[in-house]
């Protein structure tokens, strides 16, 4: 046994070094992986840079994982690369008398930014996603804008169900929100 | 051509022994550095200060989960005795409101998602529990349930996770003493 190991040695170590390498790098990688995969999901019915609303989570549910039953989720998986002036609009108004938040997601998971319905105080949902450097064109006027690092990610609405009596009342006003490429009125 | 082989050998089997420690660490491990007895969590999920470990964690097993200041997370994988929740066994969850805004405790199956039951009971909330008098609560995970105080969870291994939205100042400051409901388990079929 010693006598393989002393003749293997190099092997070993060349051996250990490359799973290093590999626990490191699939580590890294997961996360993209795991939201490239989630945000072609989402767009597989509506395509990038739109808003959908997607019905109550049950078991049936396989798009995100641990879903939560009480919540309805509207998503818009972005993708500013293909928006003409590299930049999103999200907006919403009228949302229902309930807890509700917007958070939006980079292509590494982070959340960057969220803004519930008590910080919104009323106040309709309405702000500009931009990434990398930005459009410096699109100016400080307009809606204000929230930087994201990638240029891929999701926006997600979460909207609580906090009396089934109200659902379809709830559940119509949620689906206010949308988003679609942004070009700023002049 | 026998250092060439000896070379395939080291790269297949470095290659096989990182993405090992991979599946060990990031999808079986339990995910959260912060313990609350059966509960576990994290605060740094869904935070860009967040590590490789933690990021990759969160979006196997909680992709797009909010950061702490919207929502906490809370996940026990195990009774309050330490032992792995298991549907063939019933459990009583005892507690009281914790402080937040809004709650809810929801059961996963080992593949994260809902669990598929007959009665679709997938969880409990702040408004669906009964209270008794002093204000406590009494939540009942089984395999078949029937009633609103209680989660159905099947045959298998599950898990719980327990949102608190807009949690108070004081879970974020020391998310280990929180009050949060115990898990015992009542019997076994």
């Amino acid at each position: 046994m010693m006598a393989w190991l002393k003749r293997n040695w190099t092997f070993i170590v060349g051996a250990l070094v490359v799973a290093v390498l590999v626990h490191v790098a699939s580590v890294m990688a997961i996360p993209r992986l795991v939201m490239w995969r989630a945000t072609g999901l989402m767009a597989r019915n509506t395509g990038y840079n739109t808003m959908s609303h997607a019905v109550r989570a049950t078991w049936q549910s396989r798009t995100i994982v641990r879903p939560s039953p009480d919540l309805l989720y509207s998503s818009c998986p972005f993708d500013l690369d293909s928006t003409p002036r590299d930049a999103l609009h999200v907006h919403a108004s009228g949302m229902p008398d309930t807890y509700w938040s917007v958070s939006v997601f980079d292509a590494d998971t982070n959340n960057v930014y969220v803004l519930n319905d008590r910080r919104a105080k009323g106040e309709s949902v309405d702000f500009v996603i931009i990434s990398g450097e930005g459009d410096d064109t699109l100016g400080d006027s307009g809606p204000p804008k929230i930087w994201v690092p990638t240029a891929r990610g999701v926006v997600l609405f979460r909207t609580l169900v906090d009396n089934e009596a109200r659902f379809a009342e709830i559940d119509a006003a949620r689906k206010h929100a949308a988003c679609e490429p942004y070009v700023p009125q002049h | 051509m026998r250092l060439f082989l000896k070379c395939l050998a080291a790269l297949v089997a470095g290659t096989a022994l990182g993405l090992f420690v991979t599946w060990l660490t990031i999808v079986r491990g339990a995910s959260g550095d912060v313990v609350n007895g059966p509960w576990r969590t994290s605060l740094l999920t869904g935070s860009t200060q967040s590590g490789a470990l933690l990021r990759a964690s969160v979006a196997l097993h909680g992709l797009l989960a909010l950061n702490r200041s919207e929502t906490i997370y809370y996940t026990a994988s195990t009774d309050s005795a330490g032992d792995a929740l298991d549907g063939r066994c019933t459990y009583r969850l005892t507690g009281r409101d914790p402080p937040a805004r809004w709650w809810s405790i929801t059961a996963y199956g080992a593949d994260d998602y809902l669990i598929a039951t007959p009665s679709e009971l997938y969880a409990v909330s702040k408004n669906s529990i009964v209270r008794r008098a002093d204000g406590s609560f009494i939540v009942t995970v089984l395999r078949n349930a029937g009633a609103v105080d209680q989660i159905a969870v099947g045959d298998g291994h599950f898990s719980l996770t327990l949102r608190l939205y807009n949690p108070a100042p004081s879970v974020a400051a020391d998310p280990a003493h929180a009050a949060l409901p115990t898990i015992e388990r009542a019997g076994c079929t």
